[in-house]
């Protein structure tokens, strides 16, 4: 083979074939001469490279072209699972919202509850005592774990892509559950010792007015303040004694008695009240905490 | 190491995915539009930077160059590789910016005439000089030397590419490169230069 001085400007750029590159290299093992020429190229190609190095254009140019084909900015979109089956969600989302509860809540009710049914199992008159108890235990417990304005998370829950309406709903359906779910060990640590009460006429005694008066506080604490909802369960409460003494008209025991006997229409209107305060709640602005 | 080296893949596979995306422009898609931008974009930013000198006018050029593969790519016919295309409309959008004057020439008249003198031969001087004075010799020469020595050895592009880029044969290609060396050889300083700095 002569000097292939053609080749090696190609061989340099890497583009010939591989028969030719084994001939060439043959070649350049004996000949010193072929090889400062490829040496040459070599250095040549790596200078352009180094003189011709550029950083990519600025964003603002692809921006200026986008401008000029009248293509619109793409807006991103997240494209990944949010998250899975709507019912795992749920099972995921309603133990949390356990621990978003301030543990003094839990602890007051877990307390207060202890002692009325303490008391109730003392009296003789348990299926009232645990009427009058219950209800404002939980009704209380509801305005504070849902109150607008003793919400810790409620900012970082507004944040994220659950709706605050299902964290809200979540949050109530969890206290109301732990609260039914220990008054009902309550009402069957009251029964069960001699079976002289009747633990259907107990648990009913307290079941009733738990729904109207947990949905009142609740759109109270909701949609205004915690301290409204508790309030406005505890003056249900006090009224209860009263109604039907002569102490009290007939336009505040009948409601008051309808509240803690309800029938189907005032459990309808305390769901329609739940449903509106849940549909509400975002809409009203963020109040922050008070204790922040 | 052109610009297939480091990644592993074939120019075939490299043009395959161009082919594809450039379908994909033609039937209006806006994503395969920004995927082949930010293919090329800098590549053809530095040829439009070598061919004009400045960065303005380059990002100007870049710009006209992907309106025109947005307005017309259904009018690729595939006679050459996507990448040789994209230069070949880059050239033409910088040269109507040097509409009426040449190609920005900075003189190297007087770097030639000092490295004339020089006893040795192009290859020996270039084999021995280092990569920051080869790439300062670069920036010294003509347009059309430095545009044939970047569309060889930083675009990557064939020479039978470079030849359809610049409308000239292949030899012509081959002549300039050589010539293109042969330039910037003598615009290096020489061994005794380097050692009287």
């Amino acid at each position: 083979m002569s000097h292939p001085t053609d080749l090696l400007a190609a061989y340099a750029m890497r583009e010939l074939p591989p028969d030719t590159v084994a001939a060439l290299e043959r070649h350049l093992a004996d000949c010193p001469d072929c090889r400062r020429d490829l040496t040459a190229w070599r250095h040549l190609a790596t200078g352009v490279q180094i003189a011709t190095a550029t950083t990519p254009p600025p964003p603002a140019v692809f921006a200026v072209i986008r401008r000029r084909v009248n293509i619109a900015p793409r807006i991103p979109v997240y494209a990944g699972q949010v998250a899975g089956h709507p019912l795992r969600r749920m099972a995921a989302l309603l133990p949390w919202q356990w621990w978003l509860v301030r543990w003094p809540v839990w602890v007051t009710a877990g307390v207060v509850l202890i002692l009325g049914t303490v008391i109730a199992a003392l009296s003789p008159f348990s299926a009232e005592v645990m009427a009058m108890l219950v209800p404002l235990i939980t009704a209380a417990t509801v305005a504070a774990s849902c109150g607008a304005d003793t919400d810790p998370a409620g900012e970082l829950t507004r944040a994220t892509l659950t709706s605050p309406r299902t964290v809200l709903l979540a949050r109530l359906t969890t206290v109301l559950s732990t609260m039914t779910v220990a008054s009902l060990a309550a009402s069957l640590a009251l029964t069960l010792p001699d079976g002289a009460r009747d633990g259907f006429a107990l648990v009913g005694a307290w079941l009733g007015p738990l729904v109207p008066l947990c949905a009142l506080s609740f759109a109270l604490s909701v949609l205004w303040r915690t301290s409204v909802g508790v309030g406005a369960a505890l003056t249900l409460w006090s009224l209860r004694p009263l109604s039907g003494t002569d102490l009290v008209g007939d336009w505040i025991t009948v409601p008051v008695e309808r509240i803690w006997t309800p029938d189907t229409a005032v459990i309808l209107i305390a769901v329609a009240l739940v449903a509106a305060s849940c549909y509400l709640a975002p809409l009203r602005p963020l109040r922050r905490s008070r204790s922040v | 190491m052109n610009r297939w080296g480091d990644r592993g893949y074939s120019p075939l596979m490299e043009e395959e995915h161009d082919r594809i995306l450039l379908d994909r422009v033609a039937a209006g898609d806006e994503r395969a539009f920004e995927a082949l931008y930010e293919r090329h974009a800098t590549a053809l930013f530095a040829y439009a930077r070598t061919l004009l000198g400045e960065s303005g006018p380059a990002e100007e050029a870049l710009q006209d160059t992907f309106v025109a593969v947005w307005h017309n790519a259904a009018a690729f016919e595939g006679r050459s590789a996507v990448r040789t295309w994209l230069f070949g409309i880059c050239r033409r959008q910088a040269l109507k910016r040097t509409r009426g004057q040449q190609l920005r020439v900075v003189p190297v008249e007087d770097a030639v005439s000092v490295a004339s003198d020089a006893p040795e031969p192009e290859t020996v001087v270039l084999a021995r000089a280092d990569a920051e004075a080869v790439a300062a010799a670069f920036t010294r020469l003509p347009a059309h030397h430095r545009e044939v020595l970047q569309l060889a050895f930083a675009a990557g592009l064939p020479v039978t590419e470079i030849a359809r880029v610049l409308g000239v044969p292949v030899g012509t290609v081959k002549s300039r490169l050589f010539h293109a060396r042969a330039t910037l050889a003598k615009a290096l300083p020489t061994g005794a230069e380097r050692t009287s700095r």
